[in-house]
């Protein structure tokens, strides 16, 4: 009876050791490893790094950049605001005032320390009209920014501004990252960018590589996992999505559907999604015949299917939107203009004129699409549309200076989308490309920059959707939803928000080459 | 004076179409019935080749498609089974391998006609006249030559914009140098022999010259030569498309119906399957011609 009881003692004692060593291995394997170099294939090649000369800066730019230089604060998954370069944000009680106290003992990758000045010395570029800051009117409530002391600053505004701390914490555009008053001023920014991120820049090979290596002083402690980062471009897709297959790259930036089924069903990769606000539009020119007279817009407007479109050119890879703020947000009837050939029928028959239009669009096969597709409908209702096919760089041009009928654009995806309808609506932007003018579109601009109350700001945005839909200055093609595919060793990942992946947290969980 | 057409004799003791061999013959059936389609596409009950079908993208063959038929009026819309299937916006893949084909030959074959005008007026000129005209004219063409293609390409798209008929002006004016140098050097053979020296003698003018004695020599070569750019030019419009460089939509191209599959070449491999076969077995056929010609022409290169 002893004997088995000790047998049983013996059974147990080994059952537990082999747990806790199953149970330290496992806690060990999830720890992060570091070193290694992160290989990812974006979809372009990027436009530059400094706020005031980069034109076309891309969500695949926007992930590079929030790796080098760094905002004042962010949002977490949940809402709440992280502080990242500023401690603490208080707004004054006229509610014009924010003083923002900022962390110590930072430095910028080339040793310059972290102030104040810094961050005055940003904002005053941006701010300077002079300067002619191309997202200027994005930012038009804030007057000016001012330094307190050597870690305190205050942002002066016209007027109470409810997207402030969004404005602030947005890493789709350039604006709210600081970079280093050193390099601005020896005009390196634009290609060889110095922040004070987790990675520093290294090199920067056009068309080929772009290299990020460990900035091994960053102030976090611990951070980041990685040795290096290396951005390829990568304008295909398809060899983008063989590279990751072949081991060439760890993660990849997509929007096609056929890629995204294969790696779904694909063990050795996974796929992170991430919702988006703004939308993939048509930009109709408002100011040029025929698209002047709104029969025509909201005939094109009802002669488009966007739901084909959604299906056939994206594989379902993005929503049908009926506004620009994305899925999660409930605006109820906003008069969208759906697919109904009889109306646009009868409203070209109002018109009483031939229509014929050219269609820019980009040289690539999603660009083709487009244009074939609104060449279609259109054609259902008797209206020619010619599409042209342009690099990327000629269609930007053709559009900022006016000098087309209708393209292919996007509205980009930012956390709040009011600043960014403000600047591509009002009749006295200078980035209203769309050459679109009512007095009652306006109202509703000035009424949703200035209002104090979110859920009325939020009706005057619906409102805002309204008007657009009401005038057709665009149509819709589908919402954003962005797509990242990767290894399975690549570890770490948590945040992927608007777009922007976070790889400063990533390491690989494979054994250094 | 008869200039001594290299034709005929040259074939030896078989007769010219007996030298030209049956794969010649062969090659000759695939074009015209190519050739054919292209012409009468109009008069065939296809479907319309831009119509999109939105339920059947990238169908196999035999699916059955709504598919618009051109009438006289407005196009019917009726049910049809699409034999050679549809592309990924679900066009007829039939339709537009019929219509393509007119912008896949328009393209193969008045490009090398520019080139062989152009080219081959500055070659007979260079190899009749030599001196300072020779040497102009060689220094341009290298010049042109040196020029990297594609650039030239992009450049013309760039400033012409797209379009189908300056595509065939670029890639028709790439091609003026090698005429040129293949119509310079027969001349320069041709421009040595007796029955020139004759003519000269007897004092036929230099117009005269070139297009009664030297001209018979030189248009069979080009000819040959012609052949196989025909070829090289229908590939390029199809390199074009893959760089959307193409025919303006919605026009189709083989190029571009090649180009249009290659994303579901894994799941839907006839969508670029099809319209490669067909561009192949032209360019093939193109090929073939122009070989045998060369042999039937020359048949002592053959020997070498």
């Amino acid at each position: 009876m002893t004997s088995l009881r000790n047998s049983r003692k013996g059974l147990w004692a080994a059952a537990c050791i082999l747990l806790s060593f199953v149970f330290i291995m496992t806690v060990r394997a999830a720890e992060p490893k570091p070193g290694g170099t992160l290989v990812f294939g974006t979809e372009n090649e990027f436009a530059g790094f400094d706020a005031l000369k980069t034109r076309g800066f891309a969500v695949c730019d926007a992930i590079a950049n929030a790796v080098i230089h760094e905002r004042l604060f962010e949002w977490d998954e949940n809402g709440e605001l992280l502080p990242v370069l500023g401690l603490s944000a208080a707004l004054s009680d006229d509610r014009k005032v924010w003083t923002i106290t900022l962390r110590k003992g930072v430095s910028f990758h080339d040793g310059t320390p972290f102030t104040a000045d810094a961050v005055v010395a940003h904002w005053a570029r941006l701010l300077k009209p002079e300067n002619r800051f191309s997202g200027r009117d994005t930012i038009t409530p804030i007057l000016s920014v001012e330094k307190v002391d050597a870690f305190t600053v205050r942002f002066v505004l016209a007027h109470p501004w409810l997207p402030f701390l969004e404005t602030l914490c947005d890493g789709r555009t350039l604006a709210p990252f600081i970079p280093s008053p050193k390099a601005v001023a020896e005009d390196k920014q634009s290609r060889a960018p110095v922040g004070t991120g987790p990675f520093m820049f290294k090199e920067w090979l056009s068309g080929d590589r772009f290299v990020l290596v460990r900035n091994p002083g960053y102030w976090k402690p611990g951070k980041p996992h990685l040795d290096g980062i290396v951005f390829k471009p990568m304008p295909d897709h398809q060899t983008r999505y063989a590279s990751l297959e072949s081991g060439q790259t760890d993660m990849i930036w997509t929007d096609r559907g056929g890629t995204i089924e294969k790696a779904e069903k694909d063990e050795r990769m996974v796929h992170y999604v991430s919702e988006g606000t703004g939308a993939e539009i048509f930009i109709l020119n408002t100011a040029k015949p025929p698209l002047d007279d709104p029969l025509v817009r909201r005939a094109l407007a009802h002669a488009w299917n966007q739901q084909v479109c959604v299906t056939l050119s994206y594989q379902d890879c993005i929503p049908f939107v009926e506004h620009p703020f994305g899925v999660d947000t409930r605006c109820g009837d906003v008069g969208y203009r759906a697919h109904d050939y009889e109306k646009a029928r009868e409203l070209i028959a109002a018109y009483g004129k031939p229509v014929e239009i050219e269609c820019l669009h980009s040289n690539t096969k999603r660009g083709r699409e487009q244009g074939e597709l609104l060449q279609q409908f259109a054609k259902q209702i008797g209206v020619t549309v010619n599409p042209v096919g342009m690099s990327f760089g000629p269609v930007v041009k053709k559009v900022v200076t006016g000098q087309y009928q209708v393209s292919t654009w996007r509205i980009p995806s930012y956390r709040d989308q009011g600043p960014s309808l403000y600047s591509a609506f009002h009749s006295k932007s200078r980035r209203n490309w769309s050459g679109y003018r009512s007095e009652e579109m306006d109202r509703l601009l000035v009424e949703q920059n200035t209002e104090t109350d979110q859920a009325r700001r939020n009706a005057l945005l619906c409102e805002i959707a309204s008007r657009i839909n009401e005038d057709v200055p665009l149509i819709y093609r589908g919402g954003r939803r962005f797509h990242v595919l990767a290894k399975q060793e690549v570890k770490g990942s948590s945040r992927f928000q608007n777009g922007i992946f976070a790889l400063s947290d990533l390491w690989l969980d494979r054994q250094p080459e | 004076m008869n200039p001594p057409s290299e034709i005929p004799p040259a074939a030896g003791r078989k007769s010219f179409s007996e030298a030209l061999g049956e794969s010649f013959w062969l090659s000759a059936i695939w074009l015209v019935c190519v050739i054919f389609f292209a012409v009468t596409a109009d008069l065939w009950p296809l479907a319309e080749y831009d119509h999109m079908n939105w339920e059947s993208p990238a169908a196999p063959p035999g699916t059955e498609i709504h598919a618009e038929i051109p009438g006289g009026g407005r196009p019917v819309e009726m049910k049809k089974v699409s034999l050679l299937g549809t592309d990924t916006m679900g066009r007829d893949i039939l339709a537009r391998l019929i219509f393509g084909a007119r912008t896949s030959l328009a393209i193969g074959l008045v490009t090398p006609c520019i080139g062989m005008v152009i080219g081959g007026l500055l070659g007979m000129m260079a190899g009749f006249y030599r001196g300072r005209t020779e040497a102009v004219i060689v220094a341009v063409m290298d010049v042109i030559l040196a020029f990297p293609g594609l650039v030239f390409l992009l450049a013309i798209t760039f400033i012409l914009g797209p379009g189908l008929d300056h595509i065939i002006l670029a890639l028709g004016l790439l091609t003026i140098p090698a005429f040129t140098r293949v119509a310079r050097a027969n001349t320069l053979r041709c421009a040595r022999l007796e029955f020139v020296q004759s003519a000269r003698m007897l004092g036929q003018s230099d117009i005269g010259i070139l297009v009664q004695e030297i001209l018979p020599n030189v248009i069979w070569p080009m000819i040959v030569y012609a052949l196989l750019v025909v070829s090289y030019m229908i590939v390029a419009e199809g390199a074009l498309s893959f760089l959307g460089l193409g025919v303006p939509a919605p026009t189709p191209s083989w190029g571009a119906m090649i180009a249009e599959g290659k994303e579901v070449l894994d799941k839907a491999p006839h969508v670029s399957l099809i319209p490669a076969m067909v561009m192949f077995l032209t360019v093939l056929s193109f090929n073939i011609m122009g070989d045998c010609l060369r042999r039937a022409v020359h048949p002592k290169e053959e020997q070498l």
